[in-house]
């Protein structure tokens, strides 16, 4: 009896202790808050923009990347030169790539302080915003960051919509692919003119096919293309589409959008057949149904005359330091835009943010401000980078760094408006316009702005993509004749039965939603 | 002799356990090996011709090549020795201290303190409850107490260290030296520590490797390189290459010379071996006599 008695005060203690620890806590957050209502009181009452009366704030940014030897100087040039008119000081916090999936998913459940976040669709944009985890901006966007809605790309805040809410404002970068083979320079030179090979705007792979036999012929130690099943021939079409196992997909040459079952269409046959003929006459490695090998990085070995890849100019010259050849690009598709690769790097407001206004005025600088991106990409002038050529704004590396080992390089598509940068050495003196215009002449997809919420549709997908892995890496590799035993018929079967008919309605109906309300 | 017969065993069941034995011992050890001849091979070979036991070319580029960021391995290497140190130590300390007042019978709350270590063992709060106690309230966040403090006591050691506790030591003994006049803390240090040396060699020895080896703590608390584990260092150059390589489209505006080729990644894995598989054999002699007191004593 004694023992439960003390057994209970011990306890009632410890709930004692433990609830003055919480109250204490709550008190804490009270604080905050009445701070937080204040200063947006005083805000209200004044222009927006008139930095004289605004409070000194620190904005956390958080975003993934390899952290930068330099980044608290940066930080702290960034702050001095956003001081006078935004009074803000910058810290710019980069997460390792290794770990940004789950330190991102901390942050957002655990409320810790951070005032800006980079969000995407492969870092659950969509998921996030319908949770609530960031603050809905529409009716911030026209007082606290007028200049967003002046560029020449306000659609892009259309896509970032989610049931009709701007939750994140998209960076303006290389927005459309194009999708095609990776040839290498020196071989096609060399044996070209030999088949008149010619490269258009838009190519058809079958015309590749006599400069593939003559390699094979010629260069006993090369694999003609180099194929791995996560980038076959079929994915190079105009698609829109979220990832490779995924069995629907909207054609974007298509004027009315619409999800058609992606392995059961004309175009996916005749790639079939293609990848059979050139697996059979030995044009491709044997274990291209089943390699995960890097096609890249074999091409880079020298082992290799072409891969498939994405094939967007603008990129060619990052291609070509990557794999260490010069590189002839051969696309398949015109260049398309798809919702999730306009969404492709997006900043947010996350919901435990008390600064949402001023991080607003903030992203709204980083769309105009060209001296604040070159900052925040590039670092400092006269430590990090010099100028070459005043009047074509051409950088290059200060001197005594080393290239590739400068203590401050940052991702040159991540912060706000790409188009701004300073051309970094002299083959990239026409990097912004190029950008411009492949942005420009790029085919959007019919359903730009729609994500599909796969929610009551999970068990289909997940049963779907497993049948697709079984089959589609074989068939659309040409490891195996499509026709042999029924094999591509029974996978169509399958995918019947696996639910593909009721995922497609629930698209589609989605869609349908989605146009009526645009 | 009568006894040594009783344990013999006929020849052709040594050789038989002797030999699934040596396999098993080669299953573990060729893997080994393997990493060890690429981390000492040119990574030209080892793109031509795949892995090889026995290098074709020997070359020691990995390892230089790992030189150059000596600094931050040297830091991550002295984190994670301080961690593996301090936390075996603090960690033996805090489960013995646990594990012995219940043990002993006259501690009253003995059955509330084991149905609160046990209830730890079923539930536990999930990751972000957790995540938001270490960094907001004990602010540990980026410090190299959050690599130590949670694993500090681990309530299953704790149990089994009570139960060799009351295997072990009779309470007699206790009684007795108690009568002749011994302190509590006299009797824990001169008495009940030295004859629980095994289990507390079986517990460190867990505990050490459990420290050593851990980088989901680095992961999720440190933000600045300075404070990683040295595991963590490694685990996150092996992640970020796999991310860039599943993401081309982030990758293509990135120098493939960041990514670190075969040798050296096996190179770091042989460094990150390091002085742990020493740990094995000093451990080992305790952990044996801990089995066999055990069944002697039945």
């Amino acid at each position: 009896m004694k023992r439960i008695k003390s057994a209970c005060v011990l306890f009632l203690s410890i709930i004692l202790i433990l609830s003055m620890f919480i109250t204490a806590c709550s008190g804490q957050t009270d604080k905050g808050g009445s701070k937080d209502s204040d200063t947006k009181k005083t805000q209200e009452g004044q222009s927006p923009l008139d930095a004289s009366k605004l409070d000194p704030v620190r904005l956390i940014m958080t975003v993934p990347g390899t952290p930068q030897q330099d980044q608290s100087l940066v930080n702290d040039a960034i702050s001095k030169y956003l001081k006078d008119d935004l009074n803000v000081t910058i810290d710019l916090q980069q997460i390792d790539w290794a770990s940004w999936g789950d330190k991102s998913n901390l942050i957002i459940a655990s409320g810790e302080e951070c005032d800006i976040l980079f969000t995407a669709p492969w870092t659950q944009y969509e998921v996030n915003a319908v949770k609530g985890a960031f603050h809905e901006l529409d009716d911030l966007i026209p007082q606290y960051a007028p200049d967003l809605l002046k560029t020449n790309y306000t659609w892009l805040l259309d896509v970032a919509k989610i049931n009709g809410k701007i939750y994140a404002i998209p960076t303006y970068q290389i927005l459309a692919q194009s999708r095609g083979f990776i040839l290498r320079k020196d071989l096609v030179d060399k044996y070209g003119p030999e088949v008149n090979f010619t490269v258009k705007e838009v190519n058809k792979p079958e015309d590749l096919e006599p400069l593939l036999r003559v390699i094979k012929k010629n260069e006993p130690g090369i694999i003609p293309y180099y194929g791995n099943p996560s980038k076959l021939l079929s994915f190079m079409g105009p698609w829109d589409r979220q990832g490779s196992t995924e069995p629907t997909a909207i054609n974007c040459y298509d004027e009315y959008p619409r999800y058609v079952n992606f392995y059961d269409n004309d175009f996916y046959r005749e790639c079939a057949r293609i990848a059979r003929r050139w697996f059979v006459d030995g044009l491709v490695n044997s274990d291209i149904a089943t390699t995960k090998e890097d096609a890249s990085s074999i091409f880079a070995a020298g082992k290799a005359f072409c891969f498939s890849g994405q094939t967007n100019p603008a990129e060619k010259s990052s291609i070509e330091n990557a794999v260490g050849y010069k590189i002839v690009m051969y696309p398949l598709i015109k260049p398309i835009i798809s919702t999730s690769l306009a969404r492709g790097a997006m900043f947010s407001i996350p919901r435990q943010s008390s600064n949402r206004e001023r991080a607003l005025m903030f992203l709204n600088r980083l769309h105009t401000d060209k001296n604040l991106v070159n900052m925040f990409v590039y670092g400092i002038e006269g430590k990090h980078y010099v100028f070459k050529d005043d009047s074509r704004q051409i950088i290059e590396p200060a001197p005594g760094i080393d290239p590739s080992k400068n203590p401050y390089f940052n991702l040159i598509w991540m912060f706000g408006n790409q188009s701004l940068l300073y051309a970094y050495g002299e083959e990239n003196v026409n990097a912004a316009n190029d950008l411009d215009n492949f942005n420009q002449n790029a085919v959007k997809s019919p359903a730009l702005g729609f994500s599909y919420n796969p929610e009551a549709m999970k068990n289909e997908i997940a049963a779907l993509t497993n049948i697709v892995l079984e089959y589609d890496p074989v068939i659309s590799s040409g490891a195996v004749d499509m026709n042999k035993d029924g094999l591509y018929q029974k996978f169509l079967q399958k995918l019947k039965a696996a639910g593909i008919d009721r995922l497609l309605e629930d698209q589609n109906k989605q869609l349908e939603e989605w146009l009526k309300n645009k | 002799m009568k006894k040594g017969s009783l344990n013999q065993i006929s020849v052709g069941a040594n050789f038989g356990i002797n030999v699934i034995f040596i396999f098993l011992s080669l299953c573990c050890l060729i893997p080994f090996l393997l990493v060890l001849s690429v981390s000492l091979s040119s990574e030209n070979a080892v793109i031509r011709e795949g892995y090889r036991l026995i290098p074709t070319k020997f070359s020691l580029a990995a390892y230089r090549l790992l030189m150059r960021d000596i600094s931050q391995i040297g830091r991550s290497y002295g984190v994670t020795i301080i961690v593996t140190i301090v936390g075996t130590l603090g960690s033996l300390m805090l489960t013995a201290l646990y594990a012995y007042p219940l043990y002993r019978k006259d501690f009253p709350f003995r059955r509330f303190f084991s149905m609160f270590l046990f209830i730890t063992m079923l539930f536990n709060g999930g990751l972000v409850p957790f995540y938001i106690l270490y960094t907001q309230y004990l602010r540990l966040k980026d410090s190299i107490l959050a690599l130590i403090i949670p694993y500090l006591l681990n309530p299953f050691y704790a149990i089994v260290m009570r139960t060799f506790f009351s295997t072990t030591i009779p309470e007699s003994l206790i009684e007795s030296a108690k009568i002749d006049g011994a302190k509590e803390i006299y009797i824990l240090r001169k008495i009940v520590f030295p004859l629980s040396l095994p289990v507390f060699a079986t517990i460190g020895l867990f505990t050490t490797l459990v420290y050593w080896n851990d980088w989901f703590l680095s992961l999720i608390f440190i933000s600045k390189s300075s404070n990683i584990t040295i595991q963590y260092y490694m685990y996150k150059i092996i992640m970020n290459l796999q991310f860039l390589l599943s993401n081309p489209s982030i990758s293509g505006t990135m120098a493939k010379a960041e990514i670190p080729g075969e040798t050296a990644r096996m190179a770091m894995a042989i460094i990150g071996i390091g002085p742990i598989v020493l740990a094995y054999p000093f451990f080992q002699r305790y952990f044996i006599k801990g089995l066999t007191i055990g069944a002697i004593k039945g």
